[in-house]
C-alpha cells in the first residue's frame, strides 16, 4: 500500500479535491494507495510520523524533505495535468 | 447545486482595487447571509497572503478560502471583476497571476461538498466556460452556467 501525503494552506478544499483525484488515478492504475491529508504548518510533522512515498502540495512546504515533492496544481487547473499524474505514477509504482 | 451557490452570492463586473479588497466584497453577502464570521474576512486575507490560491489558467481564478471556525453555515461567493487583479500563484508566492474571477469557498465539511468542489474544479478546467462567466452581465446568468454542470 502507497502513501501519498495530500498538503494545503488549510487542509480544506483544495487538498480534499486533489486527494480524490489521486485516489482515482491510482485505483485506474491498479495501484493501491492511500491518501492522508494535512495542513501546510502539519505537513513536515505528519511526513515524519507516516513516511509518505511522495507528497503532493497546493502549497510551499518547509522543512528538510527526502521524498518525490510534487506540485499539485496541475490537478485544479488541468495545466500539464498528464505529466504530473505521469510523475506521479512512476513514483507510486517503485 | 444545493444552496451553496445562490444568486444573491454573485456578483458581476466588480471594481476592486486589489485581491485582499476582491476577498472582502466577494465575502460581504456570506456575511450578510450569517454563513460567516466578521473574522472570516481578515482571516482569509492573512491566509492569502501566506498561501495564495491564485490559478494560472487561461482567465485567472482565485480561489480564497479560510479556517472552517469561521464558517457558520456553508456557502460559496463568486465574483467576476471589471479589472484584472493580481493574486499571487497557488504554490509560489513569488509568481503574479492576474485574475478575472474569484470563487470564495466557505467550507466546513470538505468531504460533505466534494461534488460542488470538483464542479469548480471542473469548471476552471473549461477555458470556454470560464470565458463566459467572466463575460456574464447579470449573476442569474453565472447561476444558470453552473448549474449546468451540477
Amino acid at each position: 500500500m502507497k502513501l501519498v501525503l495530500v498538503a494545503c494552506g488549510t487542509a480544506l478544499a483544495t487538498s480534499t479535491v486533489v486527494a480524490k483525484k489521486i485516489e482515482q488515478i491510482a485505483q485506474e492504475n491498479g495501484i493501491e494507495c492511500q491518501t492522508v491529508q494535512a495542513k501546510a504548518v502539519d505537513a513536515f510533522t505528519k511526513y515524519q510520523e507516516l513516511h509518505p512515498d511522495a507528497i503532493v502540495c497546493t502549497c510551499q512546504l518547509e522543512g528538510d524533505i527526502d521524498i518525490p515533492v510534487i506540485n499539485g496544481r496541475a490537478f485544479l487547473t488541468g495545466i500539464n495535468l498528464q505529466s504530473t499524474i505521469d510523475q506521479l505514477i512512476e513514483i507510486l509504482k517503485k | 447545486m444545493g444552496s451553496l451557490i445562490q444568486v444573491d452570492r454573485i456578483q458581476v463586473n466588480c471594481l476592486v482595487k486589489d485581491q485582499f479588497d476582491a476577498i472582502a466584497l466577494a465575502a460581504k453577502p456570506l456575511l450578510e447571509k450569517d454563513c460567516i464570521t466578521e473574522e472570516f474576512i481578515d482571516a482569509a486575507i492573512e491566509r492569502e497572503r501566506i498561501f495564495p490560491t491564485g490559478l494560472p489558467t487561461k482567465i485567472g481564478v482565485a480561489l480564497p478560502h479560510t479556517e472552517a471556525k469561521y464558517v457558520l453555515k456553508e456557502g460559496i461567493s463568486i465574483l467576476t471583476l471589471k479589472n484584472t487583479i493580481v493574486f499571487a500563484g497557488m504554490g509560489n508566492p513569488k509568481e503574479s497571476i492576474p485574475v478575472q474571477i474569484v470563487f470564495l469557498l466557505a467550507i466546513s465539511n470538505p468531504e460533505k461538498q466534494l461534488r460542488i468542489l470538483q464542479t469548480i474544479i471542473t469548471i476552471i478546467q473549461n477555458e470556454k466556460m470560464l470565458k463566459k462567466i467572466r463575460d456574464a452581465k447579470e449573476p442569474l446568468d453565472i447561476y444558470n452556467l453552473v448549474k449546468t454542470f451540477l
